[in-house]
């Protein structure tokens, strides 16, 4: 009985540690839906883990502390992303970036169209 | 009588003889010296030593992890946090920040670089509300590229998508080049990239003035001619191995030509551009305007 416990705990912890994924991008919107120029829910950082409900071909849906909402599925990564705040901590620091810039970056960086060749 | 004499002195030396005082007494008990070899075998002193290393490990890691906190981006690292940072302040000048749909022009971007064989590239394409700036490149991290099209300019020149593609690779392969990173990195920017700074001593000012160039060179000063020919040339060579685009690529240009000769709103785009008649002129198609 004891093993049965530990191998269904074992499982729920690797699942939830599947649907966890880090922001890869200096600063991003929380939108309340699935397309560009959605009202923010919250801004949400480089680095910062997320956990994802539902993983389309362009968004996904993901929650993060009480907020639920949707970001572009190219701004998950898997694995921790060396960021450039992280990187150059002092450096960023100085430049003193206010609440109001850290947003339009945030949404900056929905307004691109991007690609990439092969 | 002898006998008891010797009996005596021997009874009594220790009364007669040097007694120590409570101070050599006291070193008797402080002197480790006479215990240094006890503890040597018992290999305390290597223990020390042991610590003390590890100690004085960790506190040059600390030092260099502290150093390493105030590194400065190196030229690879720092253009995308600069151009980034160039649009995020300068939003309500380029209005970039309106509702649009998806145009698809990325996509098509995207397989006409795959045909002139530029491979594992990134871009973004930014579109902005305003005619201030008809078409522009801006620096990003390597094999990066930013892109700045203007709606109102799309627009009015009734651009299709391979016109779109053909403008963006002008303005990539001018990227390419190098003018316009050549002419915002001032000589105090550069000497400070890949270095670390030391707390309280940032240079704040010498990355300010790389967005003053900015301003300069996007606004004002623009490319030469010689710059514009060196493009023009290099382009054309590209497209030579497709003539649909080559024919395509001249028909832009007289478009854009018609535009700044006819509309005054547009006539200041061959300050940044000069000019669309040349570069017809320099690929042999000039009488047809």
């Amino acid at each position: 009985m004891g093993k049965i416990f530990f191998f269904i705990l074992l499982f729920c912890s690797c699942f939830s540690q599947a649907n966890e994924y880090f922001i890869n991008e200096n600063f991003i919107s929380l939108g309340q839906n699935p397309v560009r120029n959605s009202d923010p829910l919250s801004l949400l950082s480089c680095g910062h883990k997320v956990r994802v409900e539902e993983l389309s071909q362009e968004w996904s849906l993901i929650k993060v502390g009480p907020y639920k909402g949707y970001i572009k599925k190219s701004f998950l990564n898997k694995k921790k992303p060396i960021c450039f705040q992280d990187k150059f901590p002092k450096f960023f620091d100085e430049f003193n970036i206010k609440l109001t810039e850290m947003l339009y970056w945030a949404q900056l960086n929905d307004q691109y169209f991007e690609g990439k060749t092969k | 009588m002898r006998l008891i004499f010797f009996i005596t002195a021997l009874l009594f030396t220790p009364l007669f003889g040097k007694e120590k005082t409570v101070d050599e007494k006291k070193a008797e008990l402080l002197d480790f010296k006479s215990i240094k070899n006890i503890l040597k075998n018992d290999q305390l002193e290597k223990v020390v030593n042991a610590k003390k290393k590890a100690l004085s490990r960790v506190v040059k890691k600390r030092v260099v992890k502290i150093e390493k906190s105030y590194a400065i981006p190196s030229e690879e690292e720092i253009w995308n946090f600069l151009t980034e940072y160039w649009l995020v302040l300068n939003v309500q000048k380029l209005k970039w920040d309106f509702k649009k749909p998806d145009y698809g022009i990325h996509k098509h971007f995207e397989s006409f670089l795959e045909k002139m064989s530029f491979l594992e590239k990134r871009f973004k394409i930014l579109i902005i509300d305003t005619p201030l700036i008809t078409h522009f490149s801006l620096p990003a991290n390597k094999n990066e590229y930013i892109f700045l099209l203007s709606l109102p300019f799309m627009r009015t020149l009734d651009l299709t998508k391979q016109e779109i593609s053909i403008l963006l690779f002008e303005d990539f392969i001018r990227m390419n080049k190098g003018y316009f990173k050549e002419f915002v990195s001032l000589k105090d920017f550069k000497s400070h990239l890949g270095k670390t700074f030391k707390k309280g001593k940032f240079k704040k000012q010498d990355f300010i003035k790389v967005h003053q160039r900015y301003n300069q060179f996007i606004f004002k000063k623009g490319f030469n001619f010689q710059q514009q020919f060196d493009v023009t040339k290099e382009v054309n060579n590209y497209l030579k191995g497709h003539p649909e685009y080559q024919s395509i690529y001249f028909k832009l240009l007289r478009k854009i030509n018609y535009l700044v000769r006819n509309k005054k709103s547009y006539s200041s785009y061959v300050n940044i551009y000069p000019s669309p008649e040349l570069q017809l002129n320099w690929l042999g198609r000039g009488k047809k305007l």
